[in-house]
């Protein structure tokens, strides 16, 4: 008697200690999945003008719903990856795409991550429009999908402005 | 010996128990902020419910959008004011304008919303846009609030 208690005893510690054991290891895996997408986002802005390795951290069909990007892939006539390529580099002199766009892109607010997305909260200090001497505080959002660890989806909340135009109609110098 | 056998049977019990609860569905803490925040937009926001407002903001509310201010009384008096919802008033078990997405984590939860909005210079044609909602929660009630909205 005293025996099979004992061996009930082991072998429902041992499941518990299994059970345990693959609980704690589905939270590691999940916490540096969450890490790991993260940090690939993170890395998309600190690369800022270069152009290459940010290419390179992009699905080969990475899908974009920004919708200045999706004008001017009308332009372009490219999809996924090489859209993206081909609207930035056409871009890449525009004022909309100097680097304190990406300074401001690596310091946001908060960053939630869950599963395969990462969505990131920027605060921009904007002139208020009833009194020019003085500033208020606005937010905004990236949000990405991360497959295999390249980016493969992308939403922000950019919008067409009155009268826009891309930055592949109008070039800076 | 028999003392140690009903204290291994007791706790077997108590650890069937607390497994059973996880198999009903007991809501992780990350799961509840998400149908709490649900919950919140289907029976609150949405169908402008004053009286539930206190069920789920919190009396200390912070308020980022800047054209509204903090606190759950100014939470209330936007939403007595806001646009009144249509002419069906059945609340749904789904919200009425559902996110595209939500991404949560820790006591933060982001809804993503997808819009059709006008190309401004052709109103025929239609584009997507998004939108988000970030939130915190705190013992149970939305403690902060952020969007995209600007003056």
């Amino acid at each position: 008697m005293i025996a099979t208690s004992r061996a009930f005893a082991l072998g429902f510690l041992s499941c518990l200690v299994l059970a345990a054991a693959g609980f704690l290891g589905a939270q590691t895996s999940d916490t540096e999945k969450r890490e790991a997408n993260r940090k690939l986002l993170f890395d998309f802005f600190r690369l800022g003008p270069n152009l290459d390795a940010r290419t390179q951290m992009l699905a080969g069909d990475y899908t974009q719903h920004n919708p200045r990007f999706l004008k001017m892939d009308e332009t372009t006539r490219k999809t996924g990856r090489d859209a993206w390529a081909a609207a930035i580099r056409g871009a890449q002199n525009h004022a909309r795409l100097t680097d304190p766009d990406f300074n401001l892109r690596s310091q946001p607010v908060a960053v939630v991550a869950e599963g395969d997305y990462v969505a990131a909260f920027y605060k921009a200090t904007l002139p208020d429009p009833d009194d020019p001497s003085k500033t208020y505080e606005a937010f905004n959002f990236e949000l990405v999908r991360i497959k295999d660890g390249k980016l493969a989806e992308h939403w922000d909340a950019v919008k067409l402005a009155k009268g826009w135009k891309t930055e592949l109609e109008a070039p800076a110098k | 010996m028999r003392s140690l056998k009903s204290v291994f049977v007791l706790f077997a019990i108590a650890t069937l128990g607390a497994l059973s609860l996880f198999a009903q569905g007991y809501l992780s803490g990350k799961d509840a902020n998400k149908k709490l925040v649900t919950d919140f937009y289907r029976l609150c926001f949405e169908p402008r419910n004053v009286d539930l407002v206190p069920q789920y903001i919190a009396e200390d509310f912070v308020e980022h959008n800047p054209r509204y201010q903090s606190g759950r009384d100014n939470f209330t008096k936007m939403l007595a004011a806001a646009k009144k919802p249509g002419e069906d008033p059945d609340i749904g078990p789904e919200m009425r304008n559902p996110p595209a997405l939500v991404v949560a984590e820790g006591d933060l939860v982001t809804f993503i919303f997808k819009r059709m909005a006008a190309d401004p210079k052709d109103a025929a044609k239609k584009y997507e846009r998004f939108t988000f909602d970030a939130f915190r929660i705190k013992n149970g009630k939305i403690a902060e609030h952020w969007d995209g909205d600007a003056r």
